[in-house]
């Protein structure tokens, strides 16, 4: 019995278990398409603008603690206890305070330059030495790497010219 | 003997590296290294074991070397297991710098940290803070991108 053309599987047709068939990606393009540009260009970079919006909400509602926005504004429905909300700038800064620091410091004075060169020195050493031991201990587990030790030369179960002067 | 080590908190050793080597860069060093080399140790040893024992044993059959067998094998399965070593350990060498700092040096970010926080300079200790975080991100990053270039060759999961 000679095979008919295979039907063409629609979303009805398969119970909508294939959610990429041809008709849905078209309908879903055409939707696309009549989007507004706004729209468009706010989905395609959804990720991004919700991102930078919750980072600058964080730094605002820590700006106002330490400014006393929320304080203030808060003061005539909690009264004196809004004051809670004012937070002093030695027990936590605000993120105008650390940008002005960190302008000093790179910029102005370059004190952090030196006490990062310091740091890295350290850094670069430790995690140099670090890599170089946990390499050089794992090589020798493959038999390579390291020069051949007794038990590498045994391990290498293909070679039988030196399993038989050596691994007796 | 790697778990034993991993289990142990490195940090707690401390005072015992004052001890031996005094502060300075060698504490610094010392430090450093304890943290950092579990995790790339772990994932080394990790890596040579999954290398494919079949492939190794043709290319011995086929007369290669040693230094062959691991340039052409071994490195290439092993690649994503030691960068993801690497990572962990940037992050853990992170630490180590800070507290080795902290503990027992007058230079460098952890020191700087540690003053700014005794005279309660607040936006310095946020400012050393971030930069830490900024040069483990960076650092990060670098090794992802090696990731990405050295790895193109496997299929995709």
């Amino acid at each position: 019995m000679a095979a008919g053309p295979a039907p063409i599987m629609t979303d009805a047709a398969d119970g909508g278990r294939n959610s990429m068939s041809s008709t849905g990606l078209m309908r879903a393009a055409s939707d696309e398409l009549q989007m507004p540009a706004t729209l468009r260009w706010y989905l395609a970079h959804e990720r991004a603008i919700l991102g930078t919006l919750v980072v600058m909400l964080f730094l605002i509602g820590w700006e106002g603690l330490e400014r006393g926005w929320w304080a203030d504004a808060l003061r005539p429905l909690l009264g004196a206890s809004a004051e809670r909300l004012r937070l002093k700038p030695i027990f936590i800064s605000s993120p105008t305070l650390i940008a002005a620091a960190a302008f000093r410091m790179f910029f102005v004075t370059g004190e952090i330059w030196r006490d990062l060169a310091w740091s890295g020195v350290g850094y670069v050493l430790g995690l140099g030495l670090a890599s170089r031991s946990a390499f050089r201990s794992a090589s020798p587990r493959a038999g390579i790497g390291a020069s051949p030790t007794r038990s590498n030369r045994c391990s290498r179960r293909s070679t039988p010219r030196r399993k038989s002067h050596s691994c007796r | 003997m790697l778990a034993a080590l991993n289990a142990t908190p490195q940090v707690a050793f401390l005072p015992l590296i004052v001890v031996w080597v005094g502060t300075g860069l060698g504490e610094r060093v010392l430090i450093i290294f304890l943290l950092a080399v579990l995790p790339l140790a772990i994932n080394a040893h990790a890596a040579v074991r999954t290398t494919d024992p079949r492939l190794v044993k043709v290319a011995s059959s086929l007369g290669a070397g040693d230094w062959r067998l691991f340039r052409t094998i071994i490195l290439p399965s092993s690649v994503p297991f030691l960068l993801a070593g690497l990572r962990l350990a940037i992050g853990r060498g992170m630490i180590g710098v800070v507290v080795g700092e902290i503990y027992g040096s007058a230079a460098g970010v952890g020191a700087m940290i540690n003053q700014a926080g005794a005279r309660f300079q607040t936006d310095k200790v946020f400012v050393g803070v971030l930069t830490i975080v900024a040069v483990g991100v960076i650092l990060v990053e670098i090794v992802q991108r090696i990731e990405r270039r050295v790895d193109v060759w496997r299929a995709p999961a």
